[in-house]
């Protein structure tokens, strides 16, 4: 029973998940008991409360989801591919230029979902392009790719802000943007959402084993014949596109992405690296459905004052833990 | 549209009249300071919506305007066309401001108030916050006083007042139940009665779903988030909607089931709907809304075609 | 060490800059006009340049003084190229404080009818205090915790770390804060972070002028240990720098800079990242050298950065800390491509 712990932690994950369905299909405007859940969320008996289960708190329930297991898992990616354990979506600035790409979008082109997504996507990889090359140049696995991915962040916002500022739009318009949430996403945005997520999980797994291979050092990677620099650009891309995806449906939401995985690591005793990917990337990713749909049901529970949109959880409490896992990690023996 | 040519002709005759009150004139603004205006003012920039309203209602033209979210006060019609354009609202152009030499700067607190020292020492400042009835009614008499026209601004607030109460006359009792979103992106608000847009729909035995709130410190505070559900529960049978941003609203498929949708009563507001204290703009918004609510007994007003209500559109 | 020629040019260079700058904006200017500015008791369009774009100028050049300074020493003590002097947290601690400011002064005077509603907003003349202690409380964090007690002295690469985490936290609890506070009067918070000079006079000047003085009287008194610093740190203390005392000061003195000029215009991003790398490929080969053309390049750089905002979209205003990213983030990559050999050499790993 060597594979128990992740087992143990894979069950746990799978029952929070589903009893924060349950609380997230309870809870809303239109009252729907227990009793009555089931029989609603099967057929169509014409009412609004029916209605308002299926077609709004449902698809807002399997955005946050999809957007979490997305966000996790490139996370994850980046961690791998750069041996940088504050891999982060939006430390590496692909949520940056995502969320300039959306802005673009909306404010130029198109406010259709679709438009917004190719365009957040687009951002997103020219944001990732941008910040490889920056650190590459002074060598990727220092502290140099933070570097580079804070400054490429700081571009992009710097951007959108003057996207904001050039249609003389007030700037408060760019706080709405940078924060993120799933107030308002329904089906359309599942639909985009949630067969890229899926393909993109799908993918990672398939990658399984090479994504063991390269979180090992370059020389054993080769050693195995591994061709180093194609897989790394491969897991990078897709990591590029789970994270931009999820950025341009739901906004940049902060730290998951660095969250989920290292809570994984310390949730289980193998120490990184040890857990074997099959299993580290489904609890990885279940991790990050866990951290959004909890943190957007925090949301719809608490209001954080009149304006406040649904990332702001994410960003209160993804803070916290950003702090308490990245003071471990430095206070750690791996630096 | 009689009333609209009622209040109007207030206007021109006060135009024609020879310049009222004396100065110099104390007045009471929203600093709740005392600010001496020592002659008549000549050249003078309206910082505010309010401001731009009032001016154009006493047949005077501002030198200088600002936008807000980048929008100019179409409902005020083409008599803008020559003001200098200041930038936006929350942060005037100080170097055209003071090019342009006003005497008098009108603004608002809520938005100029951290450089109300910039700002008063180009030209004297007054700062007139937006809110309910009452505070437009005084902020009309405060402002109507400083630029020497007391008498006609007492002659608005008294046929504002008027028309409200012949409106209310003819209006039914049980008017329909309605909901007024400012709408932002994925966010809606809903506004509540304390706020004059919604206080002046309200009074013509309109139900405001969105109420009162007892609970705030100022109006401008009393407005509710509504998440699609909530929009949803209350399913008002009149929607007016105010797109912060411009153009369509982002489709969901929660207004396909609202019956203000369904039933043609759902309606994109213009500009004035979000900043209503000045006299034309609460005049324009009772005459129209009293036509959307109830279309029967009310005729569409004539106003700028621009500024008019439309039907809700999606984006899809 | 070069001849006097090229140090002469860098001042020279940033006063010319600086009266071109005094032809840009909103409103024109003329020779005369700009001229007769410079005098005493100016008139007309004169005065107008005299009192609105002047100051903004001299606020520019000295906040750009301050973000190229700390830049250049910071990319030194760090031996980072990509160090930036708004990573000890600065940027965030500061526009923390003035957002908490905001909510404060909104919750001790709540905008009540009956009572003088002109006290629950900030006068744009509170924002340097509260953003200065901010910056500063932010720094004393992020130095405390990239603290190390085996060797008793700050670990660069900690400091790198907690700096990016730090600001990424502040950054998120800001917005958020902007977000739930936005029902109240927070546009002038919105317009202070984004880095902007507008409306800045004299009077928001000076209280930047010590915190100018001591940190490049610091930086002078630290110069001999800052050019052993660019070496590795065995050499520098081979080279007899005490690096417990040398490594701290120099990084307290760049943030001090720093702290001190997003004080007066807020984050105005790139400028300390980019201003030494231009100095070092413009010949600023030794360390006094580039110190010195950074200084100069920083100050550069954010006035004609404010000049270009405020033509761009006249009337409106691009606030000056949007130019700095946008231009400064391209310039920067395009440098840091053109040289890479180079720094990868002095850097190493």
């Amino acid at each position: 029973m060597s594979r128990s712990p992740s087992a143990v932690l894979g069950l746990g994950l799978v029952l929070a998940l589903l009893l924060l369905s349950a609380v997230h299909l309870r809870v809303g405007a239109f009252d729907t008991p227990w009793s009555a859940l089931p029989a609603l969320l099967w057929q169509d008996d014409g009412s609004a409360a029916g209605f308002a289960l299926r077609d709004i708190r449902l698809p807002r329930l399997i955005c946050a989801m999809l957007v979490g297991a997305a966000l996790a898992v490139s996370g994850l990616l980046i961690q791998i591919v750069t041996r940088n354990p504050l891999g982060d979506p939006g430390l590496t600035g692909v949520s940056g230029g995502a969320a300039f790409g959306v802005a673009l979008a909306i404010t130029l082109l198109s406010p259709a979902v679709w438009v917004v997504l190719g365009s957040g996507v687009a951002g997103g990889a020219l944001a990732a392009v941008l910040t490889f090359a920056l650190s590459h140049h002074a060598g990727m696995r220092s502290l140099h790719l933070l570097l580079a991915g804070i400054a490429v962040s700081a571009f992009f916002i710097a951007a959108t802000g003057a996207v904001i500022i050039a249609q003389r739009s007030s700037m408060q318009t760019l706080y709405f943007w940078m924060i993120g949430g799933f107030a308002g996403k329904g089906w359309p945005e599942v639909a985009l959402i949630g067969p890229l997520t899926a393909s993109g999980l799908a993918a990672s797994l398939a990658l399984g084993p090479i994504l063991a291979v390269l979180a090992l050092d370059d020389t054993v990677a080769r050693g195995v014949g591994l061709a180093t620099g194609r897989w790394r650009l491969v897991s990078a891309a897709l990591s590029v596109l789970l994270a931009a995806g999820a950025v341009a449906i739901a906004g940049p939401i902060a730290f998951i992405g660095f969250i989920a995985p290292h809570l994984v690591r310390h949730s289980t005793p193998d120490r990184a690296g040890q857990l074997a990917m099959r299993a580290f990337l489904p609890l990885t990713a279940l991790t990050g459905a866990v951290l959004t749909s909890g943190a957007d049901l925090a949301t719809r529970l608490i209001p954080f004052g009149k304006n406040a949109p649904a990332g702001i959880w994410v960003s209160v409490f993804g803070g916290i833990l950003f702090l308490l896992l990245a003071q471990r990690m430095l206070r750690g023996p791996a630096r | 549209m009689r009333h609209l040519a009622l209040t109007l002709l207030a206007v021109c005759s006060a135009a024609e009249a020879p310049a009222n009150g004396s100065f110099p004139v104390s007045i009471d603004d929203a600093r709740a300071a005392d600010v001496i205006i020592e002659t008549k003012p000549e050249r003078i920039v309206a910082l505010s919506n309010f401001g731009a309203d009032m001016m154009v209602a006493l047949g005077l033209t501002p030198i200088g305007i600002t936008t807000y979210e980048g929008k100019r006060p179409v409902y005020l019609g083409p008599s803008l066309d020559g003001a200098a354009d200041l930038g936006d609202l929350t942060a005037p152009n100080l170097e055209i401001l003071a090019s342009l030499a006003p005497d008098l700067t009108i603004g608002m607190l809520h938005y100029n108030g951290p450089f109300e020292k910039e700002i008063s020492e180009i030209g004297g400042f007054l700062a007139f916050d937006a809110g309910d009835l009452a505070t437009s009614d005084e902020n009309v008499t405060q402002l109507g006083r400083a630029l020497g026209a007391s008498e006609v601004a007492a002659e608005m607030n008294a046929a504002f007042a008027e028309l409200r109460r012949s409106i209310r006359e003819r209006a039914p009792q049980d008017g329909p139940e309605y909901l007024f979103l400012w709408h932002y992106y994925d966010t809606f608000y809903a506004y509540q009665d304390n706020l004059l847009t919604t206080e002046l729909i309200s009074s013509m035995g309109a139900e405001n779903l969105a109420g009162y709130n007892d609970s705030v410190e100022t109006a401008e505070q009393a407005f509710m988030p509504l998440d699609p559900e909530e929009l949803l529960k209350f399913d008002p049978e009149v929607l007016f909607v105010f797109t912060s941003h411009g153009g369509p609203v982002k489709a969901n498929p929660v207004f396909d089931r609202m019956a203000a949708v369904q039933n043609g009563k759902a309606f994109s507001m213009g500009y004035q709907y979000s900043q209503p204290s000045g006299p034309i703009a609460r005049e324009m918004i009772l005459l129209e809304a009293a036509h959307l609510l109830y279309p029967d007994l009310f005729d569409a007003p004539e106003m700028p075609d621009g500024a008019r209500a439309r039907p809700l559109v999606f984006a899809e | 060490m070069k001849p006097a020629i090229w140090w002469l040019t860098w001042p020279a260079g940033l006063v010319l800059l600086g009266f071109a700058a005094l032809f840009l904006g909103a409103t024109g200017a003329t020779w005369p006009d700009v001229w007769t500015s410079l005098g005493a008791d100016p008139e007309g369009q004169a005065a107008i340049i005299a009192r609105y774009r002047l100051p903004r100028v001299a606020a520019g050049a000295l906040v750009g003084l301050h973000f190229g300074l700390a830049g250049a020493i910071l990319q030194v003590v760090l031996r980072n190229p990509l160090a930036d002097p708004t990573i000890f947290g600065v940027s965030g601690g500061a526009s923390m404080a003035v957002v908490l400011a905001m909510s404060a002064a909104i919750a001790v005077a709540p905008p009540s009818e009956s009572i003088n509603v002109a006290t629950n907003y900030l006068p744009l003349a509170w924002l340097p205090p509260i953003a200065l202690s901010g910056a500063l409380i932010a720094t004393a964090v992020v130095i405390a915790l990239a603290w190390d007690h085996r060797l008793g002295t700050i670990s660069p690469t900690r400091m790198v770390l907690m700096g990016v985490v730090l600001g990424a936290i502040l950054n998120a609890a800001v917005m958020a804060l902007v977000l739930s506070l936005s029902e109240s009067r927070t546009e002038l918070a919105i317009l202070w972070l984004s880095g902007s000079l507008y409306a800045r006079g004299f009077e928001n000047l000076w209280p930047a002028l010590p915190w100018t003085v001591a940190g490049v009287a610091l930086t002078l008194a630290l110069m001999p240990s800052l050019s052993a610093l660019r070496f590795d740190s065995q050499t520098a203390q081979s080279l007899g720098v005490r690096l417990k005392l040398a490594v701290p000061l120099s990084i307290a003195g760049a943030a001090a800079l720093a702290a001190s000029a997003v004080a007066v215009a807020g984050p105005v991003g790139f400028v300390g990242l980019l201003a030494p790398h231009m100095a070092g490929w413009l010949g600023g080969v030794r360390l006094g050298e580039r110190l010195w053309a950074s200084a100069a390049i920083g100050a550069g750089l954010v006035v004609a950065a404010d000049a270009l905002g405020r033509i761009v979209i006249a009337p409106a205003e691009m606030p000056v800390g949007i130019v700095t990213s946008l231009i400064g983030a391209p310039v920067f990559a395009a440098l840091l491509t053109r040289k890479y050999r180079r720094l990868h050499a002095t850097v190493g790993e």
